[in-house]
C-alpha cells in the first residue's frame, strides 16, 4: 500500500518538475506566429529563424566565448586555490573559505549591481571581458568546492612519494595529483561553464546589445519581440544542458572506477 | 673532502617543535654510518618518525643541522636528496601500473627508454614481482604492494633508503617473511638503511644498530644484542621485551654485582648495576626477563630459590609459569615445553634460578 503511494507520489513530483519544460518542445515546432497551445501545426520555422538570424548566432557565439573563458580561468584559479587551502593549515583558513564562497550566497542581483558599478569605474562594463571577469568570480567557488572534495580522498603521502622519487613540486602535481583529482577538476569546470552559460542577471547589467549572450537575447526576445524563436533557443539550451549533464556523469563514473582501484590507505602515527 | 670513515649522515643538535610547543625531537645527535642498517625504535610520539621526516626533507628542523656526506642538508629540497622512501601505506601511484610506478623515478632522472625498461625489469625480478608488472596497485595484495613500494624506492639506486613502519599493515607471517627479505636486500646491495618501527622484534632481527627513542631523545643506541641484554634504563628494558620488575634496596656491592633485598629479612639477590649505578643504601628497580629465569638448579646461577607455582598457561612452544618466591616476590617464567621435565600444576613447588648478569638493577 505504502509502496503504491510512494510510487504515485514520485511520478507526480517528476511530472511537476518536467511538465513546464515539456511545454516548450511543441511550442518550438509550432507553425503559428504566436505562443499558444495547442499548436496549429508543426514546422521548423523558428529553428530556421534561430540559425539564420545574426542576432541569435552572435548571442550563441558570445555565450560560448564567455562560457569557455570563464571555465578556463575559474578552473585554473579554483584548482590552485583548493590545492593550497587543502595543503596548508593556517589561522583564518575558515575565513578564507567563507570569503571564497561569498559569491555563491550573496544574492545575484546584489553581486550584479555592485559589479556594474565597480566595472564602470575601471571601464570593464559593457564588454565581454567584463562579463568574463564577473562570471569567473561567481563560478570559481564551485571549482574550489568540487576540487576540495576530491582532495579529501587524496593521500598526501602520494605527493611526498613523488617528491622523494625526484619529481620537482610542479611535475609531481601534474603527474600524480592532477590525474587523481581530475574528476573533481572536470566537474568544477563543467559547473563553471554551466554557471556562465545560463547566467542572466549579471548579463543584463553588464552587456549592451552587441555583447548579448543567449539568456540575455532570450530575455530581450521575450520582452521586446515576443518571437517564438525563443522557444527554439530554449530547446537548444536544454539540449546543451543535457549534454553537460551527460559529460559530468561520465566523468563521475570514471572517477568512481579510479577510486575503486585505489589501494587501502592507512594513517601513519605522529 | 670526505673520508670513508666519516659518517654518511650526522644529526647535530637537532630540535623539532611545532609552533614553539613541546619538542617532538629534543637536541638529537646521531650518526649514521655508510652501509649500516639503523633502526629508530620507540613508542608512537617518541620522535622517531619526525626524525625520518626531517631526513627525508618533509619537515624542517627547528634548530640544528643535518649533514649528509659533510654537506648541510637543511636547505636541500626532497626531490634533490636522492633518498628512496618506503611509506607505511606504500604511497603507490594508483593510476599507474606496477612498471610505471617503478619507471617514475627513472623518468624524473631523464634516463633513456631502454635503460628504464631494463632497470624496471631487473628490480622487479629482485623482489620477485616480474609477472605482475602490468597490474594496477589496487589489484595487488598488501604484501605485493609492499614489495612494489620497496622496489620503487630502490630502482633509482638512491644514496640511502628510509622506511617508515613499512611492515605495519601486514599480518604476522608476512611481516616476518618481509623482515628477512629486507635484510637480504640490505646485505646484497650494501645500501644504507634507516628504518623506523615500534616493533622491537623487527628491530632486533634486521638492524646493525638500534636507537631507542622516547620523549624526543635517544635513550640508548647500540647493537641489538647490547640494547637487549644491557638496557641502560628501565624504559629501554621494558620496551625491548617483557620483564619481571621488583623494587628493592641495595645493601651491599662486590666485584661488579650489587646485592639487593626486596623486603626486610628477605634473601639477597645479586644483580648487575645499570649505567646509573645504584649505590649502597639506595632504592632500586630490578628487572629480569621471563626467559632468563630457569627452572631447576644451575652451578653458575648466583640466584637460586624455591618457588610455588600459582598459575600455568600453555603457549604451544613454551609455558608461562607464575611463581611466588618467599621474600622475593612474584616472577613470571617462560619455560620451553621441550625442556619441561614435569607437568607443572598450581601449588607445585619448583626450584628456580637465574644469573646475576641477567638481572639489572636501575636507580629509581
Amino acid at each position: 500500500m505504502t509502496r503504491i503511494f510512494v510510487t504515485v507520489f514520485a511520478w507526480i513530483v517528476l511530472f511537476f518538475l518536467v511538465a513546464p519544460l515539456a511545454v516548450i518542445f511543441p511550442l518550438s515546432f509550432s507553425s503559428g506566429e504566436i505562443l499558444t497551445l495547442p499548436v496549429p501545426g508543426y514546422s521548423l520555422q523558428w529553428y530556421e529563424d534561430f540559425f539564420f538570424s545574426e542576432r541569435w548566432l552572435d548571442a550563441t557565439k558570445n555565450s560560448f566565448i564567455v562560457g569557455i573563458a570563464t571555465m578556463i580561468i575559474a578552473t585554473l584559479l579554483g584548482t590552485t586555490a583548493a590545492y593550497g587551502i587543502n595543503l596548508s593549515n593556517f589561522r583564518g583558513k575558515t575565513l578564507v573559505l567563507a570569503t571564497l564562497s561569498l559569491p555563491m550566497v550573496v544574492p545575484l542581483i546584489v553581486t550584479a549591481a555592485s559589479m556594474y558599478l565597480a566595472f564602470s569605474v575601471v571601464g570593464l562594463a559593457n564588454s565581454l571581458w567584463g562579463l568574463i571577469v564577473a562570471h569567473t568570480i561567481v563560478a570559481t567557488p564551485y571549482v574550489v568546492i568540487t576540487v576540495l572534495a576530491s582532495l579529501k580522498t587524496f593521500d598526501a603521502n602520494l605527493m611526498r612519494g613523488a617528491l622523494s622519487l625526484g619529481a620537482p613540486p610542479v611535475t609531481a602535481f601534474r603527474e600524480v595529483v592532477l590525474p587523481l583529482i581530475m574528476p573533481g577538476v572536470a566537474a568544477g569546470a563543467i559547473f563553471a561553464f554551466a554557471t556562465s552559460f545560463d547566467e542572466l542577471v549579471i548579463a543584463i547589467f553588464i552587456t549592451s546589445p552587441g555583447e548579448f549572450t543567449l539568456p540575455r537575447q532570450m530575455f530581450a526576445g521575450l520582452r521586446e519581440f515576443l518571437s517564438p524563436t525563443i522557444t527554439a533557443a530554449a530547446v537548444i539550451m536544454i539540449m546543451l544542458s543535457f549534454i553537460l549533464l551527460f559529460i559530468s556523469e561520465a566523468i563521475r563514473r570514471r572517477g568512481e572506477r579510479l577510486v575503486a582501484a585505489r589501494t587501502d590507505q592507512t594513517g601513519s602515527d605522529q | 673532502m670526505t673520508n670513508s670513515n666519516d659518517p654518511l649522515v650526522v644529526f647535530e643538535n637537532v630540535d623539532k617543535s611545532y609552533d614553539g610547543g613541546v619538542k617532538v625531537v629534543d637536541n638529537l645527535n646521531l650518526e649514521i654510518a655508510e652501509g649500516e642498517f639503523l633502526t629508530l625504535l620507540g613508542p608512537s610520539g617518541s620522535g622517531k618518525t619526525t626524525t625520518l621526516m626531517m631526513l627525508a626533507g618533509f619537515e624542517a628542523p627547528s634548530k640544528g643541522t643535518i649533514w649528509f656526506k659533510g654537506a648541510p642538508l637543511n636547505k636541500v629540497p626532497t626531490y634533490k636528496r636522492d633518498f628512496g622512501i618506503v611509506f607505511q601505506n606504500y604511497a603507490l601511484f594508483p593510476h599507474m601500473t606496477v612498471a610505471e610506478n617503478l619507471a617514475f623515478p627513472l623518468r624524473m632522472r631523464r634516463e633513456s627508454k631502454a635503460m628504464i625498461e631494463e632497470r624496471v625489469r631487473e628490480t622487479l625480478d629482485m623482489v620477485k614481482l616480474g609477472p605482475l608488472k602490468d597490474r594496477m596497485p589496487g589489484q595487488l595484495s598488501g604484501g605485493q604492494q609492499q614489495r612494489v613500494a620497496l622496489a620503487r624506492a630502490l630502482v633509482f639506486k638512491p644514496k640511502m633508503v628510509l622506511m617508515d613502519e613499512p611492515l605495519g599493515a601486514l599480518d604476522k607471517q608476512l611481516r616476518e617473511h618481509m623482515q628477512l627479505e629486507i635484510k637480504r636486500l640490505h646485505e646484497d646491495l650494501g645500501i644504507t638503511m634507516l628504518y623506523v618501527t615500534h616493533d622491537q622484534t623487527e628491530a632486533l632481527t634486521m638492524s646493525n644498530r638500534i636507537a631507542v627513542f622516547d620523549h624526543g631523545k635517544i635513550q640508548q643506541i647500540g647493537a641489538p644484542r647490547e640494547v637487549y641484554s644491557r638496557p641502560s634504563s628501565t624504559f629501554v628494558a621494558a620496551f625491548m621485551g617483557e620483564n619481571n620488575r621488583l623494587d628493592g634496596l641495595v645493601h651491599a656491592e662486590d666485584d661488579g654485582h650489587v646485592h639487593v633485598r626486596t623486603c626486610d629479612g628477605g634473601p639477597a639477590l645479586r644483580a648487575m648495576p645499570a649505567a646509573d649505578r645504584p649505590g649502597r643504601g639506595q632504592e632500586t628497580v630490578l628487572m629480569v626477563r621471563p626467559e632468563s629465569v630457569l627452572i631447576g638448579r644451575r652451578e653458575d646461577a648466583e640466584n637460586s630459590f624455591e618457588g610455588r607455582v600459582t598459575d600455568v598457561v600453555y603457549h604451544g612452544d613454551h609455558l608461562r609459569l607464575c611463581l611466588e618466591v618467599e621474600g622475593v616476590g612474584t616472577l613470571i617464567v617462560r619455560h620451553l615445553v621441550a625442556e619441561a621435565e614435569a607437568e607443572y600444576r598450581p601449588g607445585d613447588t619448583v626450584q628456580v634460578c637465574w644469573r646475576a648478569r641477567h638481572m639489572h638493577a636501575f636507580r629509581c
